[in-house]
């Protein structure tokens, strides 16, 4: 409606930036940066919608640092950033780490995955600036060491989520540490964790709100460690691929224990048989959607026939990993 | 016979309508729960508000009689969440309607985003915001100008430094 006077200032300066911060937050982050370029006043509105600065990913984005360090010359808008993704961002370091969560310390999600740099010096930083963090991805980060762990533990007291995923140098000293103290965890991921054990994995017991856990390659495990899980008894989605040391008596006591499973794998167990079956059968049917018992060749009955008898309710036979 | 609400625009012009076709604005639904039937709305024009009604009307006459279960929880499910599209309009009659509803030019169309907005008419709202969206979508600032008539008013220097500052959002740079 451009033209001259009144009506077209008016146009400008008050029409197209309301609209332009009502339909903000359905657009793309690209597309919310273009609009902050094309008027001072379209800036302006923009800036003051805090719900589109929650949100920052420069997932597999060339060049993140350098994109990170010109983001952070909007300083002031990203003190409301609640979710920051840079998955796969490879060369961003410790020092880009403190940069960037200095100036976020409403961060909740922090996705880091497969970022070989980060040490424990970045992980000072974010547990220190970043009180509320909820949920935290640093699988494939295999610098990471058990005083990470410890870090983690003491400063992160609301964390919901977290995925350790191939961090080979931890121990089970270090979750210990996240097993005792983070007691809010929804979700927590070990795939991949070969080295942990027993002396570990009973201590899972203590997270009463767990619904998610990923043990894929825990192959020390066994039927006490399971057992002692067991007692998480809102577990929904439950990993146990390549956990070759479990049998009969570990699975009914996760049967028995956990009566709202969802998913479960059994994956690659050879010493599971149709008895575990039956007593998952017996109090999970009604629940259970996914099950892999791809190569558990001591279950005779594994046919998709043999299965939808037991489970009515199944759609997925494989679990990817 | 119907209850009927009277809304009066911004230049004084009074409309009636029928409750139901009121209601779908939220903002109205509210007031009138207070016992008042006559409803200024200063900040709409006479020409907006006609438009609004019809929109109002239109979808009124569909809601009171949902074709298909779906359709009546595609509407109850629409009202939780803020900033997600709205589930599509069920009905593939009134979606054709709706699509010619918004072909309208920028202003017209701008105009009723503000006017949806402040009488917080859901299903409106979701329908004029899609088509600003698609209107924005994938567009430079310099088409984006273009397209709405916006005059650039950075100086060269200031453009400069705020294509430099912001370069990191677009990803083939």
């Amino acid at each position: 409606m451009a033209g001259t006077g009144e009506s077209s200032r008016s146009w400008e300066r008050e029409t197209v930036p309301m609209v332009m911060t009502i339909v903000s937050p359905m657009l793309a982050q690209r597309d919310v940066y273009s609009l902050l370029l094309v008027s001072p006043w379209c800036y302006r509105a923009l800036l003051s919608v805090s719900t589109i600065w929650e949100v920052l990913d420069l997932h597999e984005m060339s060049k993140a640092g350098e994109r990170l360090r010109s983001a952070l010359l909007l300083g002031k808008v990203l003190q409301g950033l609640q979710h920051l993704n840079l998955n796969g961002c490879q060369k961003i370091s410790d020092v880009g780490i403190e940069a960037i969560t200095s100036c976020c310390p409403q961060l909740r999600e922090f996705y880091l995955y497969w970022n070989v740099r980060l040490t424990n010096v970045g992980i000072t930083h974010i547990v220190r600036n970043c009180r509320e963090l909820r949920s935290l991805n640093l699988s494939g980060c295999k610098n990471i060491s058990d005083h990470c762990l410890h870090l983690i533990g003491d400063n992160c007291q609301k964390l919901q989520d977290l995925d350790i995923t191939r961090c080979t140098k931890l121990t089970d000293r270090g979750l210990q540490q996240i097993l005792l103290k983070c007691s809010l965890l929804q979700r927590l991921n070990l795939y991949a964790l070969s080295s942990l054990t027993d002396a570990a994995y009973k201590k899972i017991a203590c997270l009463s709100h767990l619904t998610f856990l990923d043990l894929c390659g825990a192959q020390n495990l066994t039927d006490e460690g399971l057992s002692c899980i067991a007692g998480c008894k809102n577990l929904a989605s439950l990993n146990l691929t390549w956990c070759v040391r479990v049998t009969d008596m570990g699975v009914i006591a996760i049967a028995e224990g956990c009566r709202s499973l969802e998913l479960l794998s059994l994956h690659g167990i050879i010493s599971v048989t149709d008895a575990c079956l039956e007593a998952l059968s017996k109090f999970s049917s009604n629940s259970l959607m996914t099950l892999d018992v791809n190569g558990c060749v001591g279950i005779k009955k594994r046919s998709r026939e043999h299965l939808l008898q037991l489970f009515p309710l199944l759609r997925c036979f494989k679990v990817h990993s | 016979m119907a209850k009927m609400i009277k809304l009066v625009s911004g230049d004084g012009a009074e409309f009636e309508v029928e409750e139901e076709v009121a209601f779908q604005s939220k903002i109205i639904k509210d007031i009138v729960a207070d016992a008042d039937d006559v409803i200024p709305l200063p900040t709409v024009s006479s020409k907006v508000l006609i438009q609004v009604i019809e929109y109002c009307r239109k979808h009124a006459a569909v809601n009171s009689f949902p074709l298909s279960p779906s359709s009546s929880a595609a509407a109850a499910a629409s009202s939780s969440s803020s900033i997600s599209y709205s589930k599509p309009v069920s009905d593939p009659a009134l979606r054709a309607w709706d699509n010619e509803f918004v072909k309208l030019n920028n202003s017209s169309l701008f105009d009723i985003v503000i006017a949806a907005n402040y009488l917080d008419i859901e299903e409106l709202v979701d329908l004029v915001l899609e088509t600003v969206a698609d209107r924005i979508k994938g567009k430079q600032a310099q088409e984006i100008r273009r397209q709405f008539n916006i005059e650039n008013d950075f100086t060269p220097e200031e453009e400069e430094a705020l294509r430099r500052e912001n370069s990191w959002a677009f990803q083939n740079n």
